[in-house]
Formats: C-alpha cells, structure tokens, sequence
C-alpha cells in the first residue's frame, strides 16, 4: 500500500517536533550557535536546525544523534503504560490510544536523517578528528544511511511500534 | 528533517568583522566569525512559545505515563507470572496472581479463563464458580486457554448433581441408610452419573469399604482421567488398603495434573508417613502446608508428620495455630483425625 511520505509526516507531526527540539537543545547545550530553525513544514525536509559546525567533533556526533537518544526515551516513556492496556490487557480506553499514537509518533522520527549523516561524515573526514571519534564516528553514520533506506520499507514505523510495544513486554519478560 | 551547519568562511586576507552584526572583536576560533554578544546570542537561539507549550504538553503527558507505569508493569508482571505458572502447572501461584491481577483488570477474559481452570485444579470451588458465573456470556476465543477451560468445564460434570441424583438424594435424605441395592438400580439407570458415583465411592470410604471405594474411582477416572476428588479418594482408599505404591501412584497423577495441589501433596506426606519414610513425608507436608496454611488436610498432615519425625514442639504449635483458626465441621474433623492419632485412638501405622 503506498502512502505518501508528506500524509505520515503530517499525522506524525509530533514526532517531528521533539526530533529538531532534541537538535536545539543539544546545540544549545554544548554552546554551538543555532541561526535557524524549522520545527516543522510540509515540505522535505520536514524540518530542520541550521546551526555552527561543532569544534568539538564529539559534540558534532552527539548533537547529530540527539534525536535518536531524545526521541526514543520520550516516545517509550509516553507509549509505555498505554502498551500494556492496549497489547496485552486488552481492556483499553481512549487516552490509552491517544498515548500509544503520541509514543509511536515520537519514536519513530528518532533516526537520524541523512542530513545528520552528512554532518558526521563530514567531520570524520578531517584531519584533526580524532581517531576514537573516528571509530565511533564511521559506523554511526553506515547505521544512519542504513536506517534512511531502511524507512523506505517502513523501518522507521517498525522501530517506533518496537519501541512503544516492544518494550513493556521486554520489560515484563525481565521482571516477571 | 535534518541539521545543517553554516560553512566555514575563506580566508580573504580582511579583517574579520562578526558576520551578524559587522562589529570587530571576534571570539575564539571558530568556524563561524562572531561577536561575543552575537555568539550569545546565537548559542541562547530562542524557542518559540508555541514550542515551548507544546514541550510543556509532551512532558507533562511523559509525567502522567510515568505516573500510570508502575501500577501497569505490576500487573503486566502479575499476568505474566501467572500465565508461565498455568504452563508449568503449579495452579496455586497461578490463583494466586490472576486474582490479583482480574482483581484489577477484570475485563480481561484470558486471564479470567486461566483463573478459572486454577481455581479447578486447586479445588476452590467458590472461585471456580465465580468465574464460571463472570465468563458465562462473554465471547471467548478459540485460543489455548480457552480450550483448556473447556476441558476443565467437561471434567466438572463431576461435580453437578444431575436431575435424577437430585431426586434420588431427596427420596434418600440420609444417605448413609440408603442400601446397596437402591444404589445399583440408580447406576443401571443412569449409568454417566459420575458425580453419583463420587457420592457413593465417599460412603464406601467412610465405612471402610475401601476396595469397593476404589473400584468405582477406576470407573470415574476412565472418563475423567485427571479428576483430582477421584484420584484423591482413589489414593486414599489405596493407602487404607496398604496398597502404598498404587497411592502414590494416585498421587504422581494427582500431582501431573497440578504440581503445586496442596491436597495431593499432603496425600503423598501420609502415604510416606505410612511406609515410615518419615523425613521425606516431612519435605512434602512441609510443601504442602507452605502453599496453604489454612487447609485443614495441609495443617493435619503436617502435623502427623511433625509427630513421627519426634518434632513435638513444631506438632504442638502447630495444633495450638490450627485450633485456633476459623474451622467448618469437615475441617474439624480432619484435625481430630490427627488428634486422635497422636492419641494412640486411631492406629495409623505399626
């Protein structure tokens, strides 16, 4: 079933959101100075931060991957407790759906886009980085360009519903 | 969605002025040539407000989902113990966590239907029935626990009195006094009516008639393999026969069935008492006891086998607890039988 990209970003506008918030608030917390930022548009990006190329190249990964760290925390946390109503209970109400849509919408906008990539492999690819930046640096950029081609088989939808779904029952396995 | 940074300026031999505000005094080194202010500024990028309501709405749901969390993990967990409890058949930890869970959650009919088959195996009939009286319009699932509780349902026929023992209980209100012959007419004419014979095989037991007792149970278990009263009555009439091996091989079915059966467990303790395996009856009426210290056939067990291990101390506290706790006649009657064992009344063993 084909389902145009701008129709998933639009209902799942939240997610959006936190995504280039996560990208601020990491910028602005290793002081790096931001001069733009769309949280949100119909259009491709759907968003975006336009902001100063970290000094610190381990900074320039972390604010990269913010989202992922950001987005996925908040979505689990927020699909978390609708989950178990919803999946395993079977006796759910409507605040439950509206938290387990919230979760998912969240969680799957927590990959890294390619824009992000690039900003990694740029600064890997200077002389002055540092070899354990390096090391770190290469492989989260291959994840994050597998992770971008993986969204066209819905990836992206499967990682926020493993995250919302996931991991209740994972956490109930453990502690059970 | 995507970051994007600012490239670095080319070197063009000027001096370097702040790209934002055009001031001289640059800070620092880096890639993007600004003014103290300016870089303050920059670092500071404001947040619109509709963002920061919108943040503001997104954690205060985060703070009411982990509000809600715990008290949902706990009963997820509750549910998820009981359900690997049912799959390894020990029903008394599986009673016990579906009760606390359907407590909370009573709409969910899995559960109810695997508590329900607890409560069966654990023979707590009052929960069984309200369960059977909760699921009794409620549309199930053709899943795996709803086939056990059909299974569970048929082997309960056992213990409904059909219309005809009705009527025969009520031309016979003592049945005690009821003759043999009465009785063989009764099977001839209703020859399925095993919660009859449940009845009866009871009577033989308790006037001692132990190998006519068992005879009837072996008719019961052909249609009811895993009954539980029957194997329980069947173990029984075998110890009281000395036939311990086939006791405890009730017993081994007793305990198939439901690993955790507090009756079965205690059942094994006496037959073991009975071949003066004292210690060994010791851990089972010890087992059986842990999982229900308010059973009267757990409490009298136990403290049969407290007697024969020459524990008086532990025996004597624990008739002390026993009598002390809210007993029916039948219970008391359990308890006496202990009594007067350790009395010397009732010759249980050489």
């Amino acid at each position: 079933m084909f389902i145009p990209g701008f129709l998933i970003t639009l209902l799942t506008f939240p997610g959006v959101i936190v995504h280039e918030l996560a990208h601020q608030l990491f910028c602005r917390y290793f002081k790096i100075p931001v001069f733009k930022v769309v949280y949100f548009q119909l259009g491709n990006p759907a968003g975006y931060v336009l902001h100063e190329r970290a000094s610190n190249k381990a900074q320039g990964i972390l604010v990269s991957i913010g989202p992922f760290i950001v987005n996925t925390v908040v979505g689990a946390l927020i699909a978390l407790p609708a989950a178990l109503p919803v999946f395993t209970f079977h006796t759910a109400g409507p605040l439950d759906y509206v938290l387990i849509y919230l979760g998912v919408s969240i969680a799957m906008h927590a990959f890294p886009s390619r824009g992000d990539a690039n900003v990694i492999w740029e600064a890997m690819k200077e002389s002055n980085t540092p070899a354990w930046v390096k090391f770190v640096g290469y492989p989260v950029v291959g994840l994050i360009y597998l992770g971008s081609l993986g969204s066209f088989f819905w990836l992206d939808l499967l990682y926020g519903i493993g995250v919302a779904v996931g991991l209740p029952n994972l956490i109930i396995r453990l502690l059970s | 969605m995507e970051e994007t940074q600012t490239p670095e300026p080319a070197g063009t031999g000027q001096p370097v002025v702040c790209a934002n505000c055009g001031q001289p005094g640059i800070e620092g080194d880096h890639p993007t040539p600004l003014c103290s202010d300016c870089r303050e500024k920059f670092t500071k990028f404001p947040i619109p407000i509709w963002i920061k309501l919108f943040a503001a709405a997104v954690v205060a749901v985060m703070l009411f989902s982990l509000y809600s969390l715990p008290a949902n993990i706990s009963l997820g967990i509750h549910l998820a113990k009981g359900r690997k409890a049912a799959e390894d058949r020990r029903y008394v930890t599986a009673e016990r966590e579906l009760k606390t869970f359907t407590d909370k959650v009573p709409g969910n009919t899995e559960a109810r239907e695997r508590l329900l088959v607890a409560a069966y195996y654990n023979e707590d009939y009052e929960v069984f029935s309200q369960q059977v009286g909760k699921l009794e319009h409620v549309k199930m699932d053709d899943d795996e626990a709803y086939r056990e509780t059909d299974r569970v349902m048929s082997d309960a026929e056992v213990l409904v009195p059909s219309d005809s023992f009705k009527v025969f209980t009520g031309s016979h209100p003592e049945l005690n006094g009821v003759p043999d012959t009465a009785w063989q007419n009764y099977f001839r004419s209703n020859p399925d009516d095993n919660n009859a014979r449940i009845q009866y095989a009871s009577l033989l037991f308790d006037q001692k008639e132990y190998s006519g007792c068992d005879s009837i149970m072996q008719s019961i278990l052909a249609a009811h393999p895993g009954n539980i009263p029957a194997l329980m009555i069947g173990a029984s009439a075998k110890r009281e026969l000395g036939q311990y091996d086939s006791a405890l091989a009730y017993n081994t079915r007793i305990l198939a069935v439901n690993r955790e059966s507090v009756m079965g467990l205690a059942s094994e303790a006496r037959t073991l008492l009975r071949q003066k395996e004292d210690a060994k009856a010791l851990g089972m009426a010890l087992q059986s006891y842990g999982l229900d210290e308010k059973e009267p056939y757990a409490q009298a067990s136990l403290i049969l086998a407290y007697h024969f291990n020459g524990r008086a101390g532990d025996r004597d506290a624990l008739i002390k607890k026993a009598m002390q706790a809210v007993m029916d006649s039948a219970g008391r009657t359990t308890l006496q039988y202990a009594l007067d064992v350790i009395s010397k009344k009732e010759k249980f063993r050489d």
